[in-house]
């Protein structure tokens, strides 16, 4: 069962990464031309799905299924480079406190509390509000900083966990005894045997990230126009749900793929590796 | 036991503290003069510096960190740019929606997650869990505003089940409104309880005492409910506590799908309008709120779970 789940959100997880690569190759169509004459019908509404256009087209005469396509691009480089970035500090805070212990665990594991006690998507849309504020709101920065800021605390106290089971092992101690320095223990006998943890969280978390990028896309906060992101295109769709529903359920069900994907592949491989996990 | 109560409270402080120092820190360092948002490009230098002053914009940090700390303390948020309103009262007349839609919320994700995770649990590795994980799967990966545009889409515009949008007048009509945005609130927090009461309940079902009480002669339904879902209420006393944090997030964007007059809502537009009080003010009084029911939730896991009081 959890085997097939696992494989399941294996080939998906290629798939969308093969049409993110290919992207414009298969698209058929410009993701962001207006096509005023032929887009849209004659009342100046969406078109239906119809042969020359897969998915239609939305309020502005553009393909969806193109946009659907160049957004899955968008859609996944931000929330991966958003789930890198969180990893990396998850990384850096989880693994110090798991190894120092005392009152360093102490302090950063607060840290960690007191960021957790924030409402995740209220602390973003503030972030991603402010950020746009400060003159970044042409570029993905602000959409890409604000996910790793409010992911990385889950992974932290993960990471912490599980490092600091480890670093009470005897081959830590040994290493200790020989002399190592703890950046080498860390880095050196700790995170090879973190490693298999940290895939896990990053797929996990990269599903938190496609769907945190989507509700901030959503609201308006996600990467600027013209860009085509899967929230993006929700959004701008929202409006027109009741004469064009399918200008909503094309990005929702890509979303929604997208998520279970990396969520099958991120819980196959945590029981494979944790068989103990699911009873 | 005393002393544990009372560092709870304290961290609860503490984290209000962070809430106010946090928002004041984000606000010093947007560059933006909020003068201009505030009075419009016609303001006469002497208007401007009033309002300055009535912000204390032309202090230095500290003094600035101790106006808006008093501010707070005294229900001061500060006005809102767009509407003069002050912010306090914005959030005042909002927050009841909110709350109604998520406790509405918690009470439908208890109703449905825990009995699909006791079915999950007694009908293990069967057709009923696998179908329960299948569900609770989608359901976990599927984004609220896009299982609540197309309830709406479905069950709403084309069947007519339900009202587009708002609030409704007196209580049935609250309730049938309240229905659709709350299910869809609801919808990612039934697949968390029915896993974390599937997977508390595998493991109690294993456990020695509940041999000894089907030993006894119990009936299996004595010994699932009475005996082995106990040891599931902890967890899920944490999860409803943590989840009051998660649907006060949720609610804005499934507000905004149905037109709810909340907070989120109220949130949404301040962004649009970059009414920056307004939004400071909603996500410190949403973060209070979460301290406080997180405070509740270790009061109420100490006074059920004796062992807890014991450590330390």
């Amino acid at each position: 069962m959890t085997h097939r789940g696992a494989v399941v959100g294996a080939i998906l997880v290629g798939l969308l990464l093969v049409i993110a690569l290919l992207g414009p190759h298969l698209a058929g169509h410009d993701p962001i031309a207006r096509d005023i004459d032929r887009g849209l019908s004659a009342m100046g509404a969406p078109l239906g799905p119809s042969v020359d256009a897969l998915l239609g087209t939305d309020h502005l005469g553009r393909d969806v299924w193109a946009r659907l396509i160049s957004g899955a691009g968008t859609s996944l480089w931000i929330a991966g480079l958003a789930t890198l970035l969180a990893l990396v500090i998850g990384l850096a805070v989880g693994l110090s406190a798991g190894y120092a212990g005392g009152w360093v665990d102490g302090v950063l594991m607060r840290g960690v509390d007191l960021v957790l006690s924030f409402p995740f998507l209220l602390l973003a849309i503030l972030l991603a509000a402010l950020l746009r504020e400060a003159g970044l709101a042409s570029s993905t920065a602000p959409v890409i900083l604000t996910l790793a800021a409010v992911g990385w605390t889950t992974m932290a106290r993960v990471i912490r966990g599980k490092a600091m089971t480890i670093a009470r092992a005897e081959h830590v101690t040994a290493a200790r005894a020989l002399g190592a320095s703890p950046l080498r223990i860390i880095v050196r006998h700790i995170l090879p045997n973190v490693a298999g943890i940290v895939v896990v969280i990053a797929l996990l978390g990269l599903a938190q990230a496609l769907l945190a990028e989507a509700a901030l896309s959503f609201l308006g906060l996600g990467p600027p126009p013209p860009a085509a992101s899967w929230g993006r295109m929700l959004f701008e769709g929202r409006a027109y749900y009741r004469t064009s529903p399918h200008l909503v359920v094309a990005p929702g069900i890509a979303i929604l793929v997208a998520v279970v994907a990396f969520n099958l592949l991120g819980e196959g491989l945590r029981d494979l590796l944790d068989p103990k996990e699911r009873r | 036991m005393i002393g544990l109560v009372v560092r709870r409270v304290a961290w609860a402080l503490v984290v209000i503290w962070f809430a106010i120092t946090l928002t004041f820190v984000l606000t010093a360092a947007v560059p933006a003069d909020p003068t201009h948002a505030l009075l419009g490009p016609h303001a006469t230098p002497e208007t401007t510096a009033r309002a300055k002053a009535h912000y204390c914009l032309d202090e230095g940090l500290v003094v600035r960190y101790g106006c808006w700390l008093e501010g707070v303390v005294q229900g001061d948020l500060g006005e809102s740019y767009r509407t003069r309103r002050p912010v306090a009262d914005i959030l005042g007349d909002r927050i009841g929606p909110t709350m109604q839609l998520a406790f509405a919320a918690i009470l439908i994700q208890l109703l449905v997650g825990v009995p699909l995770g006791i079915l999950a649990a007694i009908r293990r590795g069967r057709w009923p869990d696998r179908a329960c994980n299948l569900v609770t799967l989608l359901a976990q990966s599927a984004p609220s505003f896009v299982v609540g545009t197309i309830a709406l889409y479905v069950l709403a515009f084309k069947l007519g089940w339900f009202p587009l949008s708002g609030y409704g007048v007196g209580g049935l009509d609250r309730l049938h409104h309240l229905i659709l945005p709350a299910t869809t609130l609801a919808a990612a927090g039934i697949a968390f309880y029915a896993r974390v009461v599937r997977s508390e309940l595998v493991e109690a079902l294993s456990e020695d005492y509940v041999r000894t009480a089907r030993a006894k002669g119990l009936p299996e339904s004595t010994v699932v409910l009475r005996h082995a879902l106990r040891n599931a209420l902890g967890p899920l006393v944490t999860l409803i506590g943590l989840d009051l944090g998660v649907l006060l997030g949720g609610t804005v964007i499934v507000e905004s799908i149905f037109a709810w007059p909340g907070l989120g809502r109220e949130v949404v537009q301040a962004i649009v309008d970059v009414d920056l009080p307004l939004i400071l003010g909603t996500v410190l009084v949403t973060s209070i709120a979460i301290a406080i029911a997180n405070l509740v939730t270790d009061l109420v896991l100490l006074w059920l779970d004796p062992r807890l009081r014991e450590r330390r």
